[in-house]
């Protein structure tokens, strides 16, 4: 099955003349929960910038669905109606202190009817867990509670792919679980997720796939589950391994865990102790 | 809490938050203009008493918390209508002379009817625009300006300044707090200086904002003009009624008394 969002040898560099991006080719299949992982600078935000049309690259080709993206304006609509961002600073993000208008700002420039947009902000405000909050102005809402209002924005235009940078970034641990809930959710609706982090542990233990960017390249691109690749790869970039990879490692060598395969978080290991 | 804030809380927590805004932006504005256009002191002096009464006793702002609203304009007042009352080198009632210059003071009788009027027709409209201020959230009041034709242009412009005032309010706060956790603010000196550097930061931080937030609503669609759905508002007939009887009949009561 072809990606449903692939970038083909793009080259980008900011008019100062900072190459951010070389040569890079990398696709995201339908359907599954990409982590990108990659030191600040790496390149992700300029990616993520060239996935949904903001910016063009020097060299090379975006494709959405099979086809290269075309910068005239009913090409970025259609690519933007279908991939959505979510940026990192929510208050860079939400315009309006009403939610409610704020949300139905992409299903309006959609062009829907009053009656669609309503619905589709209802039901964007149901699914991330803001319903009850929507009549409160926006600057009062919590970091969290902002960044959900900044995805239920996302949401209502029913984009194909979701993109966030650093979702969990200045989240709690009980917040950021709730996040990764939803983003599991939203996942077995049969969207596409691909997300930017720093956290190792937290990309191995939700995504399908992991990429690492390192100086506009992709260093690495294979699946979370593939033990050995990880295990070869990660160590020579400089990357730590996440924990639950390493004790398993260690625990297996000593013959204290069930199994062959590592597990993916700290329950699945406790469960797996012999 | 500031001002902004302050004001803000009650517009989304009074009693009167779920009424039509037309309703009430039609009681404020025919208020207003009854200020404006009062010739009495005692018309004007009713206009006031009435939106005050109606903002403390209708839509329940806690009188403390309303008088101390009052106080801010009250203050750009007198210091505005002193200058109607007291003329130097001559006028009705002499005050004294003032020593070193030998300049007299004196207070002005038509200047002290003149200034009456204007002090309590301001206060009247100001009670005018508090009670709207204060009842409704400004999301709401730009909505309603929006039925009523004011260019698209302008809305957007305070759909945005309102959002970013408490963007830039929380962002000041903590950069204060930062400055002052490093002494930034221990004597006269260091405390202009930090202010300075405060302010610089600011606009930086706001023109890297605005960039954010521009490639953010272009990711959501944005093309030329920032457009988004109104939401309904209950209608009610006696209220609308209500409240042009109110507002009509204080309009009237200035223009005659």
């Amino acid at each position: 099955m072809p990606p449903v969002l692939e970038v083909r040898n793009v080259e980008f560099s900011y008019p100062d003349g900072t190459r951010a991006l070389q040569s890079l080719s990398l696709g995201f299949a339908r359907g599954r929960r990409t982590a990108l992982l990659g030191r600040n600078g790496a390149g992700k935000s300029t990616l993520f910038a060239l996935l949904n049309g903001i910016e063009k690259p020097g060299r090379g080709e975006v494709h959405f669905a099979g086809a290269p993206v075309g910068y005239d304006r009913a090409s970025l609509r259609q690519l933007r109606r279908s991939v959505g961002v979510v940026f990192q600073d929510p208050d860079a993000q939400l315009f309006s202190a009403s939610i409610r208008e704020d949300i139905s700002f992409g299903p309006v420039n959609l062009g829907l009817s009053r009656a669609e947009v309503r619905s589709r902000v209802e039901a964007a405000l149901a699914a991330v867990g803001l319903s009850e909050l929507a009549e409160r102005p926006t600057h009062a809402l919590s970091y969290g509670e902002k960044k959900r209002a900044c995805i239920a924005g996302v949401l209502a235009m029913d984009p194909k792919v979701l993109i966030l940078d650093e979702p969990t970034a200045g989240l709690d641990p009980p917040m950021a679980a709730e996040l990764l809930t939803l983003l599991d959710a939203l996942h077995d609706r049969g969207i596409t997720v691909i997300l930017a982090t720093h956290d190792v542990d937290f990309a191995f233990a939700w995504a399908d796939d992991i990429c690492v960017l390192q100086e506009g390249a992709l260093a690495f691109h294979g699946a979370a589950s593939d033990y050995q690749a990880v295990g070869r790869s990660f160590p020579s970039l400089g990357l730590e391994l996440p924990w639950v990879y390493e004790v398993f490692a260690e625990l297996h060598r000593k013959g204290a865990v069930t199994g062959d395969q590592p597990p993916r978080s700290r329950a699945e290991l406790l469960a797996r102790l012999r | 809490m500031g001002l902004p804030v302050l004001l803000d809380a009650y517009a989304y927590g009074n009693r009167w938050r779920y009424l039509n805004p037309a309703e009430k932006g039609l009681l404020s504005g025919l208020a207003l203009a009854a200020a404006l256009a009062a010739r009495s002191p005692l018309a004007a002096g009713v206009v006031f008493a009435c939106m005050a009464a109606l903002t403390v006793g209708g839509a329940r702002i806690p009188l403390l918390t309303y008088l101390r609203l009052l106080l801010l304009p009250a203050g750009f007042l007198l210091a505005g209508v002193a200058s109607l009352v007291v003329s130097f080198g001559g006028g009705d009632i002499p005050l004294g002379t003032l020593p070193g210059i030998g300049l007299s003071v004196f207070l002005s009788e038509t200047g002290l009817v003149q200034a009456s009027l204007v002090l309590v027709r301001s206060l009247g409209a100001v009670a005018a625009l508090y009670f709207l201020a204060l009842t409704t959230p400004m999301t709401e009041i730009i909505g309603l300006l929006r039925r009523l034709r004011v260019p698209a242009l302008m809305l957007e412009l305070m759909v945005l300044a309102y959002r970013q005032v408490f963007v830039f309010l929380q962002i000041a706060r903590e950069m204060r707090v930062a400055q002052a956790s490093r002494l930034g603010y221990a004597t006269t000196g260091n405390g202009f200086r930090s202010l300075a550097t405060l302010g610089a930061n600011l606009y930086l931080r706001a023109h890297h904002r605005s960039q954010l937030l521009h490639r953010s609503l272009v990711c959501r669609g944005y093309e030329d003009d920032l457009r988004w759905l109104e939401r309904d508002y209950p209608r009610s007939t006696r209220n609308l009624l209500l409240a042009a009887v109110v507002g009509g009949g204080l309009l009237a009561l200035s223009l005659l008394v």
